[in-house]
Protein backbone atom coordinates (compact mmCIF):
# COMPACT_ATOMS: atom_id res chain seq x y z
CA UNK A 1 0.00 0.00 0.00
CA UNK A 2 1.24 3.22 -0.85
CA UNK A 3 1.92 5.74 2.11
CA UNK A 4 0.01 8.91 2.57
CA UNK A 5 2.30 11.92 0.98
CA UNK A 6 3.69 14.35 3.08
CA UNK A 7 6.40 17.19 2.27
CA UNK A 8 8.63 14.38 0.63
CA UNK A 9 6.62 13.86 -2.50
CA UNK A 10 5.25 17.44 -2.84
CA UNK A 11 8.78 18.37 -2.93
CA UNK A 12 9.80 16.14 -5.73
CA UNK A 13 6.50 17.16 -7.65
CA UNK A 14 7.89 20.72 -7.41
CA UNK A 15 11.16 19.04 -8.38
CA UNK A 16 10.29 17.83 -12.04
CA UNK A 17 6.95 19.73 -12.67
CA UNK A 18 7.74 22.19 -16.14
CA UNK A 19 5.27 24.63 -14.97
CA UNK A 20 3.32 26.07 -11.86
CA UNK A 21 0.78 23.91 -10.24
CA UNK A 22 -2.01 25.02 -8.78
CA UNK A 23 -2.81 24.35 -5.01
CA UNK A 24 -5.97 22.24 -6.54
CA UNK A 25 -3.47 20.04 -8.86
CA UNK A 26 -1.46 19.62 -5.91
CA UNK A 27 -3.81 18.70 -3.72
CA UNK A 28 -4.97 15.95 -6.52
CA UNK A 29 -1.78 14.70 -7.22
CA UNK A 30 -0.92 13.93 -3.41
CA UNK A 31 -4.34 12.89 -2.28
CA UNK A 32 -4.20 15.43 0.50
CA UNK A 33 -6.54 18.22 1.71
CA UNK A 34 -5.87 21.56 0.20
CA UNK A 35 -5.22 22.89 3.49
CA UNK A 36 -2.40 20.77 4.55
CA UNK A 37 -0.91 21.22 0.89
CA UNK A 38 -0.55 24.82 1.59
CA UNK A 39 1.02 24.28 5.05
CA UNK A 40 3.74 22.25 3.94
CA UNK A 41 4.16 24.95 0.84
CA UNK A 42 3.92 28.18 3.31
CA UNK A 43 6.91 25.33 5.48
CA UNK A 44 8.87 24.69 1.90
CA UNK A 45 9.09 28.34 1.20
CA UNK A 46 10.05 29.42 4.64
CA UNK A 47 13.03 27.02 4.81
CA UNK A 48 14.39 28.22 1.66
CA UNK A 49 13.96 31.92 2.01
CA UNK A 50 15.80 31.13 5.63
CA UNK A 51 18.53 29.72 4.60
CA UNK A 52 19.33 31.87 1.09
CA UNK A 53 18.82 28.52 -0.70
CA UNK A 54 20.10 28.20 -4.41
CA UNK A 55 16.45 27.93 -5.31
CA UNK A 56 12.50 29.22 -3.86
CA UNK A 57 9.54 28.13 -4.01
CA UNK A 58 7.05 30.90 -5.68
CA UNK A 59 3.42 31.59 -6.43
CA UNK A 60 3.24 32.63 -10.06
CA UNK A 61 0.68 32.73 -12.42
CA UNK A 62 -1.57 31.08 -10.35
CA UNK A 63 0.28 27.81 -9.10
CA UNK A 64 3.53 26.99 -7.42
CA UNK A 65 6.65 26.05 -8.42
CA UNK A 66 11.21 26.33 -8.01
CA UNK A 67 12.81 29.52 -9.36
CA UNK A 68 16.17 29.79 -9.13
CA UNK A 69 17.31 32.54 -5.89
CA UNK A 70 17.60 35.93 -8.16
CA UNK A 71 21.21 36.36 -6.38
CA UNK A 72 22.66 33.24 -8.64
CA UNK A 73 21.29 35.28 -12.08
CA UNK A 74 24.40 36.06 -13.57
CA UNK A 75 25.80 32.66 -13.15
CA UNK A 76 22.73 31.30 -13.75
CA UNK A 77 22.47 33.27 -17.25
CA UNK A 78 25.65 31.95 -18.70
CA UNK A 79 23.90 28.22 -18.31
CA UNK A 80 20.54 29.67 -19.78
CA UNK A 81 19.43 29.71 -23.42
CA UNK A 82 16.32 31.06 -22.41
CA UNK A 83 17.36 34.13 -20.96
CA UNK A 84 17.33 35.00 -25.06
CA UNK A 85 13.77 34.36 -25.29
CA UNK A 86 13.20 37.45 -22.16
CA UNK A 87 14.92 39.84 -24.94
CA UNK A 88 11.98 41.48 -26.79
CA UNK A 89 12.17 44.12 -29.52
CA UNK A 90 10.29 47.29 -28.29
CA UNK A 91 7.98 46.13 -31.16
CA UNK A 92 7.45 42.75 -29.44
CA UNK A 93 6.70 44.51 -26.43
CA UNK A 94 4.39 46.80 -27.83
CA UNK A 95 2.43 44.48 -29.57
CA UNK A 96 2.58 42.12 -25.89
CA UNK A 97 1.08 45.14 -24.19
CA UNK A 98 -1.55 45.77 -26.61
CA UNK A 99 -2.50 41.78 -26.75
CA UNK A 100 -2.06 41.54 -23.31
CA UNK A 101 -4.70 45.11 -23.10
CA UNK A 102 -6.74 44.30 -25.59
CA UNK A 103 -7.49 40.64 -25.80
CA UNK A 104 -8.81 39.28 -27.44
CA UNK A 105 -7.65 40.86 -30.48
CA UNK A 106 -7.57 40.50 -33.81
CA UNK A 107 -4.36 41.18 -36.20
CA UNK A 108 -6.50 43.83 -37.86
CA UNK A 109 -6.84 45.76 -34.76
CA UNK A 110 -3.38 45.44 -33.20
CA UNK A 111 -2.27 46.81 -36.49
CA UNK A 112 -4.80 49.83 -36.30
CA UNK A 113 -3.49 50.61 -32.87
CA UNK A 114 0.44 50.62 -34.16
CA UNK A 115 -0.36 52.42 -37.20
CA UNK A 116 2.03 49.61 -38.93
CA UNK A 117 1.77 46.10 -39.67
CA UNK A 118 2.33 43.82 -37.29
CA UNK A 119 2.32 40.28 -38.67
CA UNK A 120 5.79 38.89 -37.93
CA UNK A 121 6.43 40.38 -34.62
CA UNK A 122 3.05 38.93 -33.48
CA UNK A 123 4.48 35.72 -34.68
CA UNK A 124 7.21 35.86 -32.69
CA UNK A 125 5.56 36.34 -29.61
CA UNK A 126 3.23 32.97 -30.58
CA UNK A 127 6.72 31.45 -31.07
CA UNK A 128 7.82 32.64 -27.45
CA UNK A 129 4.92 30.96 -26.14
CA UNK A 130 3.81 34.45 -24.87
CA UNK A 131 0.60 34.91 -26.73
CA UNK A 132 -1.84 32.57 -28.57
CA UNK A 133 -4.60 32.21 -30.85
CA UNK A 134 -7.60 32.18 -28.05
CA UNK A 135 -10.62 32.02 -30.80
CA UNK A 136 -12.21 33.39 -33.96
CA UNK A 137 -14.20 36.67 -33.89
CA UNK A 138 -17.77 36.93 -35.40
CA UNK A 139 -17.82 38.04 -38.85
CA UNK A 140 -16.30 38.13 -42.49
CA UNK A 141 -13.18 35.89 -42.62
CA UNK A 142 -12.90 34.87 -38.90
CA UNK A 143 -10.22 36.70 -37.98
CA UNK A 144 -8.22 34.86 -35.74
CA UNK A 145 -8.37 36.42 -32.01
CA UNK A 146 -4.99 36.23 -30.06
CA UNK A 147 -4.62 36.32 -25.87
CA UNK A 148 -1.71 36.19 -23.78
CA UNK A 149 -0.57 32.48 -22.09
CA UNK A 150 0.13 31.14 -19.06
CA UNK A 151 3.38 31.89 -19.56
CA UNK A 152 3.37 35.50 -19.95
CA UNK A 153 2.16 36.02 -16.39
CA UNK A 154 4.67 33.81 -15.26
CA UNK A 155 7.39 35.93 -16.69
CA UNK A 156 5.87 39.01 -16.20
CA UNK A 157 5.46 37.60 -12.69
CA UNK A 158 1.47 37.84 -11.90
CA UNK A 159 -1.11 35.48 -10.36
CA UNK A 160 -3.31 36.95 -13.43
CA UNK A 161 -4.52 39.84 -15.89
CA UNK A 162 -5.91 41.89 -12.87
CA UNK A 163 -2.77 41.83 -11.28
CA UNK A 164 -1.46 44.11 -14.13
CA UNK A 165 -1.52 47.67 -13.60
CA UNK A 166 -5.08 48.73 -15.72
CA UNK A 167 -4.74 50.41 -18.74
CA UNK A 168 -6.09 53.77 -17.81
CA UNK A 169 -2.54 54.11 -15.33
CA UNK A 170 -0.89 54.49 -18.55
CA UNK A 171 -2.61 57.92 -19.52
CA UNK A 172 -1.00 60.76 -19.23
CA UNK A 173 -1.32 62.37 -16.04
CA UNK A 174 -1.53 66.09 -17.20
CA UNK A 175 -4.77 65.21 -18.90
CA UNK A 176 -7.87 67.22 -18.86
CA UNK B 1 9.06 76.27 -47.53
CA UNK B 2 9.95 73.50 -45.53
CA UNK B 3 11.79 74.91 -42.22
CA UNK B 4 14.92 72.26 -40.46
CA UNK B 5 13.75 70.04 -37.87
CA UNK B 6 15.47 70.63 -35.09
CA UNK B 7 17.46 67.43 -34.04
CA UNK B 8 19.04 66.57 -37.58
CA UNK B 9 19.63 62.61 -36.43
CA UNK B 10 17.55 60.12 -37.62
CA UNK B 11 16.60 57.53 -35.36
CA UNK B 12 14.60 54.48 -36.98
CA UNK B 13 11.32 54.67 -36.35
CA UNK B 14 9.06 51.21 -35.52
CA UNK B 15 6.35 52.91 -37.76
CA UNK B 16 4.48 56.38 -38.54
CA UNK B 17 2.47 56.70 -34.89
CA UNK B 18 5.68 56.63 -33.19
CA UNK B 19 7.51 58.84 -35.44
CA UNK B 20 4.21 60.94 -35.07
CA UNK B 21 4.40 60.76 -31.64
CA UNK B 22 8.20 61.71 -31.39
CA UNK B 23 7.56 64.96 -33.69
CA UNK B 24 4.23 65.78 -31.15
CA UNK B 25 6.17 65.52 -28.39
CA UNK B 26 9.19 67.57 -29.22
CA UNK B 27 7.22 70.64 -30.06
CA UNK B 28 6.41 69.71 -26.32
CA UNK B 29 2.65 70.83 -27.33
CA UNK B 30 -0.70 69.41 -26.55
CA UNK B 31 -1.95 67.16 -29.14
CA UNK B 32 -5.33 68.87 -29.67
CA UNK B 33 -3.41 72.36 -30.16
CA UNK B 34 -0.72 71.65 -32.48
CA UNK B 35 -0.34 73.15 -35.59
CA UNK B 36 -1.26 70.51 -38.49
CA UNK B 37 0.16 72.07 -41.02
CA UNK B 38 3.83 72.24 -39.07
CA UNK B 39 3.64 68.59 -38.01
CA UNK B 40 3.11 67.63 -41.63
CA UNK B 41 6.22 69.51 -42.85
CA UNK B 42 8.18 67.96 -40.07
CA UNK B 43 6.72 64.35 -41.44
CA UNK B 44 7.62 65.21 -45.08
CA UNK B 45 11.15 66.31 -44.02
CA UNK B 46 11.27 63.00 -42.10
CA UNK B 47 9.95 61.49 -45.15
CA UNK B 48 12.72 63.17 -47.77
CA UNK B 49 15.37 62.03 -45.68
CA UNK B 50 14.42 58.16 -45.57
CA UNK B 51 15.90 57.11 -48.14
CA UNK B 52 17.61 53.87 -47.16
CA UNK B 53 14.88 53.03 -45.58
CA UNK B 54 12.76 49.53 -47.32
CA UNK B 55 10.09 49.99 -49.33
CA UNK B 56 6.98 48.42 -46.99
CA UNK B 57 8.54 50.85 -44.09
CA UNK B 58 8.40 53.91 -46.41
CA UNK B 59 4.82 52.87 -48.34
CA UNK B 60 3.40 53.14 -44.51
CA UNK B 61 4.73 56.16 -43.66
CA UNK B 62 3.88 58.03 -47.17
CA UNK B 63 0.01 56.23 -46.39
CA UNK B 64 -0.25 58.64 -43.13
CA UNK B 65 1.39 62.09 -44.77
CA UNK B 66 -1.06 61.52 -47.12
CA UNK B 67 -3.74 61.16 -44.25
CA UNK B 68 -1.65 63.86 -43.04
CA UNK B 69 -2.79 66.41 -45.93
CA UNK B 70 -6.05 64.85 -46.17
CA UNK B 71 -6.65 66.33 -43.06
CA UNK B 72 -5.11 69.35 -43.44
CA UNK B 73 -7.24 70.16 -46.71
CA UNK B 74 -10.60 68.89 -45.24
CA UNK B 75 -9.70 71.72 -43.02
CA UNK B 76 -9.23 73.78 -46.02
CA UNK B 77 -11.45 72.45 -48.77
CA UNK B 78 -15.52 71.38 -48.08
CA UNK B 79 -16.11 67.47 -48.37
CA UNK B 80 -12.72 66.14 -49.42
CA UNK B 81 -12.60 62.70 -49.87
CA UNK B 82 -10.19 60.29 -47.80
CA UNK B 83 -8.66 57.64 -48.82
CA UNK B 84 -9.31 53.63 -48.44
CA UNK B 85 -6.48 51.66 -47.11
CA UNK B 86 -5.72 48.07 -45.68
CA UNK B 87 -4.73 49.72 -42.47
CA UNK B 88 -7.50 51.59 -41.48
CA UNK B 89 -5.95 55.53 -40.81
CA UNK B 90 -7.81 58.27 -39.21
CA UNK B 91 -10.16 60.45 -40.77
CA UNK B 92 -10.36 63.43 -38.36
CA UNK B 93 -7.61 65.27 -36.74
CA UNK B 94 -9.56 64.25 -33.32
CA UNK B 95 -9.22 60.59 -34.87
CA UNK B 96 -6.05 61.24 -35.59
CA UNK B 97 -4.94 62.71 -31.55
CA UNK B 98 -6.95 60.15 -29.94
CA UNK B 99 -4.73 57.05 -31.86
CA UNK B 100 -1.77 58.81 -31.01
CA UNK B 101 -2.79 58.88 -27.53
CA UNK B 102 -4.09 55.81 -27.13
CA UNK B 103 -0.37 54.62 -29.20
CA UNK B 104 1.55 56.42 -26.25
CA UNK B 105 -0.55 54.36 -23.97
CA UNK B 106 0.69 51.66 -25.62
CA UNK B 107 4.51 52.65 -25.41
CA UNK B 108 3.62 53.39 -21.62
CA UNK B 109 2.46 49.68 -21.06
CA UNK B 110 5.38 48.36 -23.14
CA UNK B 111 8.37 49.90 -20.68
CA UNK B 112 6.41 48.38 -17.70
CA UNK B 113 5.93 45.36 -19.58
CA UNK B 114 9.59 45.60 -20.03
CA UNK B 115 10.61 46.32 -16.63
CA UNK B 116 8.77 43.77 -15.43
CA UNK B 117 10.31 40.55 -17.65
CA UNK B 118 13.67 41.72 -17.74
CA UNK B 119 13.69 42.67 -13.80
CA UNK B 120 12.84 39.11 -12.69
CA UNK B 121 16.08 37.50 -12.11
CA UNK B 122 14.28 34.22 -11.31
CA UNK B 123 14.62 31.06 -13.41
CA UNK B 124 12.49 27.81 -13.74
CA UNK B 125 12.65 24.58 -15.57
CA UNK B 126 11.98 24.97 -18.93
CA UNK B 127 11.35 22.43 -21.75
CA UNK B 128 13.18 23.57 -25.07
CA UNK B 129 10.40 23.79 -27.77
CA UNK B 130 12.43 21.52 -29.94
CA UNK B 131 12.65 18.76 -27.88
CA UNK B 132 8.91 18.79 -27.09
CA UNK B 133 8.54 18.99 -30.53
CA UNK B 134 10.91 16.49 -31.71
CA UNK B 135 8.44 14.38 -29.44
CA UNK B 136 5.36 14.67 -31.04
CA UNK B 137 5.92 14.62 -34.41
CA UNK B 138 7.45 11.13 -34.83
CA UNK B 139 7.13 10.00 -38.18
CA UNK B 140 7.57 6.20 -38.72
CA UNK B 141 8.02 4.31 -41.71
CA UNK B 142 8.32 1.04 -42.60
CA UNK B 143 12.07 -0.49 -43.37
CA UNK B 144 10.74 -2.03 -45.63
CA UNK B 145 7.94 -1.44 -48.68
CA UNK B 146 6.55 -4.78 -49.40
CA UNK B 147 4.47 -4.74 -53.22
CA UNK B 148 1.16 -6.08 -52.11
CA UNK B 149 1.45 -3.04 -49.76
CA UNK B 150 2.22 -0.37 -52.74
CA UNK B 151 -0.29 -1.79 -54.73
CA UNK B 152 -3.55 -2.20 -52.06
CA UNK B 153 -2.05 1.29 -51.53
CA UNK B 154 -2.72 2.42 -54.67
CA UNK B 155 -5.98 0.80 -55.17
CA UNK B 156 -6.87 2.56 -52.13
CA UNK B 157 -6.02 6.19 -53.40
CA UNK B 158 -7.59 5.15 -56.73
CA UNK B 159 -10.81 4.33 -54.94
CA UNK B 160 -13.93 5.13 -57.45
CA UNK B 161 -15.30 2.56 -58.49
CA UNK B 162 -18.61 3.96 -59.30
CA UNK B 163 -17.37 7.35 -60.44
CA UNK B 164 -18.68 8.14 -63.39
CA UNK B 165 -16.05 8.79 -66.00
CA UNK B 166 -18.36 9.61 -68.84
CA UNK B 167 -16.35 12.88 -70.22
CA UNK B 168 -17.74 12.86 -73.72
CA UNK B 169 -21.22 13.38 -72.68
CA UNK B 170 -20.53 15.73 -69.94
CA UNK B 171 -23.84 17.09 -68.64
CA UNK B 172 -24.26 20.30 -66.11
CA UNK B 173 -25.38 19.11 -62.44
CA UNK B 174 -25.89 21.18 -59.49
CA UNK B 175 -24.99 20.05 -56.22
CA UNK B 176 -26.27 22.11 -53.22
CA UNK B 177 -24.12 22.18 -50.19
CA UNK B 178 -27.06 23.13 -47.82
CA UNK B 179 -28.30 19.91 -48.91
CA UNK B 180 -24.70 17.78 -47.88
CA UNK B 181 -24.73 19.67 -44.67
CA UNK B 182 -27.87 18.29 -43.57
CA UNK B 183 -27.05 15.00 -44.85
CA UNK B 184 -24.25 15.15 -42.43
CA UNK B 185 -26.10 16.57 -40.01
CA UNK B 186 -28.59 14.03 -40.10
CA UNK B 187 -26.43 11.05 -40.15
CA UNK B 188 -24.04 11.93 -37.06
CA UNK B 189 -27.32 12.67 -35.49
CA UNK B 190 -28.77 9.31 -36.03
CA UNK B 191 -25.31 7.26 -35.49
CA UNK B 192 -23.40 9.71 -33.56
CA UNK B 193 -20.23 8.44 -35.39
CA UNK B 194 -19.81 8.23 -39.76
CA UNK B 195 -16.65 6.85 -41.98
CA UNK B 196 -16.60 9.46 -45.01
CA UNK B 197 -16.37 6.74 -47.59
CA UNK B 198 -19.69 5.17 -45.81
CA UNK B 199 -21.70 9.03 -46.40
CA UNK B 200 -19.79 9.29 -50.00
CA UNK B 201 -21.64 5.60 -50.81
CA UNK B 202 -24.64 7.33 -50.00
CA UNK B 203 -24.86 9.91 -52.07
CA UNK B 204 -25.27 10.03 -56.10
CA UNK B 205 -21.88 8.96 -57.99
CA UNK B 206 -20.99 11.94 -59.23
CA UNK B 207 -17.35 14.56 -58.79
CA UNK B 208 -19.43 17.16 -58.03
CA UNK B 209 -21.43 15.86 -55.51
CA UNK B 210 -18.23 14.41 -53.64
CA UNK B 211 -16.42 17.39 -53.49
CA UNK B 212 -19.91 19.42 -52.63
CA UNK B 213 -20.11 16.32 -49.68
CA UNK B 214 -16.18 17.32 -49.04
CA UNK B 215 -16.96 21.24 -48.72
CA UNK B 216 -19.61 20.35 -46.28
CA UNK B 217 -17.42 18.44 -43.98
CA UNK B 218 -15.14 21.07 -44.53
CA UNK B 219 -17.45 23.93 -43.09
CA UNK B 220 -18.37 21.69 -40.43
CA UNK B 221 -14.98 21.07 -39.11
CA UNK B 222 -14.74 24.93 -39.26
CA UNK B 223 -17.03 25.51 -37.25
CA UNK B 224 -16.60 23.54 -34.50
CA UNK B 225 -19.18 21.02 -34.93
CA UNK B 226 -17.76 17.69 -35.76
CA UNK B 227 -14.76 16.31 -34.47
CA UNK B 228 -12.56 14.44 -37.39
CA UNK B 229 -9.69 11.86 -37.65
CA UNK B 230 -7.89 9.04 -39.73
CA UNK B 231 -6.79 6.17 -37.97
CA UNK B 232 -3.70 5.91 -40.20
CA UNK B 233 -2.45 7.78 -43.28
CA UNK B 234 -5.00 8.24 -46.09
CA UNK B 235 -7.26 6.25 -44.13
CA UNK B 236 -10.85 6.91 -44.20
CA UNK B 237 -11.46 10.10 -42.54
CA UNK B 238 -13.80 9.28 -39.17
CA UNK B 239 -16.04 11.68 -37.99
CA UNK B 240 -17.57 12.56 -34.50
CA UNK B 241 -20.23 14.98 -33.19
CA UNK B 242 -18.52 17.59 -31.08
CA UNK B 243 -20.25 17.05 -27.82
CA UNK B 244 -18.60 20.32 -26.15
CA UNK B 245 -20.04 22.58 -29.01
CA UNK B 246 -23.20 21.19 -30.70
CA UNK B 247 -26.23 22.31 -29.25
Amino acid sequence: MKKKAGRRELESILFVTDRPLSLSKLSSLLELERGEVEKLLEEIKKELEERDAGFLLKRKAGGYRFYTNPSSAPYVEKLLSTVQMRRLTQAALETLAIVAYKQPVTKGEINAIRGVNSEATLQTLVEKGLVKEVGRKEGPGQPILYGTTRKFLEMVGVEDLSELPSWESFKDEKEE
Amino acid sequence: MIREVSEPQLRVFEGPFELLLELFSRKRLDLKEVSLSQIIEDYLVYLYRMEELDLDIATEFLSVAVTLLNLKASNVLPQSVLIQEELPLPRSPEELISRLKEYRQVKKASYYLKERIEGEKSYSREVEPERFLLQKVKISLPERIEPHVLKSLLCKSLWREEISTDTLHSVAYTFRLEKKISLLRGELKRRGKISFKNILRMIPPRRGAFIALFLAFLELFKNGEIKAYQLEPFGDIIIERNEEKSR
